[in-house]
């Protein structure tokens, strides 16, 4: 394991990519980039605009600290991605990587099949996996899509669009936005700030429908399953 | 030793592979009948927004692969396709929810189909891409060379894949403005 050190020049993207290695992003108070991992090898992109770290071969892990606020993308095959701290733009790929995040300004999180969380997205949040769950805590607005696994979402400031073919989802919002789910068979639960009335569009063809807020114009919720249930609930 | 491919068996173009998302679900829970009404909306909605030099390579069930002599014709027919896909989902009230992978490359022909490793890039981008979602290669957007307006190119970073051996800077294809 080598460790090697990196000056960060204003507003550069961390590139980093290792194919079956752990990930672990630490963004803290500090100016220049370490990275500590097997045969780490550094280039500059986009005319140093972006700073790429790739990882060995092997599955030995890639540690990489940055500072707060960095703009980063990642990309693993099966690697579990780990981002600890508060990050500027984020995108983390992987095919089967677990993907875990604690803060970011704004996430495109997304995988074939592992699952995905994060804490903290203060902008929007994209969130992709087939068969893992996606999970958010605050989120400034979220976009997810599942196929098997549920989404949940403990709060979204703004528009909240889901989609699953049979996962649950399951997102409180704080009723600022407007709201899209549709699911095939997985169930639906949105919970809204007591008082505020929706305009609601919901489209079931098996499912039980049920709505506890009363019919209004505070913000559009259109809501679709096959088989699935939908309810909204004031909180 | 095997025969390599002549030139004549190279084509250089792009690739799209579409894929309906929840097919098998939706399958099992509405029949078989309502199930093909859905794959014939999908084939009708891509035959008519496929313009000269595009073809459909194969049907893949519930997907299908697409060809195109032209990048920027592969990108915007994708934006388009996804745009009919979501105005027929609202309208037949069906969940006809597309994702798509494009990767512009080098292909060789076997008869009517196309083959090889930018072929399989392409389908490896697909199954990343999100149900309404277009999502393309570096690749395929240096080719578009700026070709575009009206396009964004949303980068998302390195992507490692299976079976692919380098890595591939894969974009999220979304109008602007």
């Amino acid at each position: 394991m080598g460790v090697r050190q990196f000056e960060l020049g204003v507003a550069v993207t961390l590139r980093l990519q290792s194919r079956s290695g752990r990930v672990e992003v630490v963004a803290e108070p500090r100016e220049d980039v370490e990275a500590e991992g097997e045969q780490v090898e550094a280039l500059v992109d986009d005319g140093g605009a972006a700073l790429r770290i790739r990882n060995g071969h092997g599955s030995k892990p890639l540690l990489v600290r940055c500072p707060v606020g960095t703009d980063v993308a990642v990309g693993t095959q099966s690697g579990a991605v780990r981002m600890v701290g508060e990050f500027g733009a984020i995108s983390v790929t992987t095919m089967s990587g677990r993907i875990e995040v604690d803060a970011a300004d704004e996430a495109d999180l997304r995988s074939v099949s592992a699952n995905i969380t994060i804490g903290t997205c203060r902008g929007r949040c994209r969130m992709r996996t087939s068969n893992g769950t996606a999970t958010a805590g605050h989120v400034g607005a979220l976009s997810a899509g599942t196929v098997s696994g549920s989404i949940k979402a403990d709060r979204v400031d703004g528009a909240i669009k889901a989609r699953s073919v049979s996962g649950s989802i399951e997102a409180a919002s704080c009723g600022d936005g407007a709201i899209t789910v549709k699911t095939i068979s997985g169930k639906v639960h949105i919970e809204l700030p007591k008082g505020v009335e929706p305009h609601t569009r919901f489209k079931s063809f098996s499912g039980r429908v049920h709505c506890e807020c009363p019919e209004g114009s505070d913000l559009l919720i259109e809501a679709m399953t096959v088989s699935g249930a939908i309810e909204v609930v004031p909180t | 030793m095997m025969a390599a491919a002549t030139d004549a068996d190279v084509v250089e173009g792009t690739v799209m592979f579409t894929d309906i998302v929840g097919f098998t679900e939706f399958t099992a829970l509405r029949g078989d009948a309502e199930a093909l009404a859905l794959l014939s909306l999908q084939d009708r909605i891509v035959r008519e927004e496929l313009g000269p030099g595009a073809r459909v390579v194969k049907d893949l069930g519930d997907g299908l692969m697409l060809w195109f002599e032209d990048p920027c014709a592969a990108i915007r027919t994708g934006l388009r396709l996804q745009e009919r896909f979501e105005e027929e989902s609202q309208a037949v009230e069906a969940p006809l929810w597309v994702r798509i992978g494009v990767h512009a490359g080098q292909q060789r022909r076997r008869g009517d189909d196309l083959l090889g490793h930018d072929v399989n890039v392409a389908s490896r981008i697909m199954s990343l891409a999100s149900s309404g979602e277009v999502l393309a290669s570096e690749e395929t957007v240096k080719r578009t060379d700026g070709g575009l307006a009206g396009v964004e190119f949303q980068q998302l970073g390195p992507v490692v894949m299976k079976g692919i051996p380098t890595p591939i800077n894969l974009y999220r294809v979304e109008r602007s403005g």
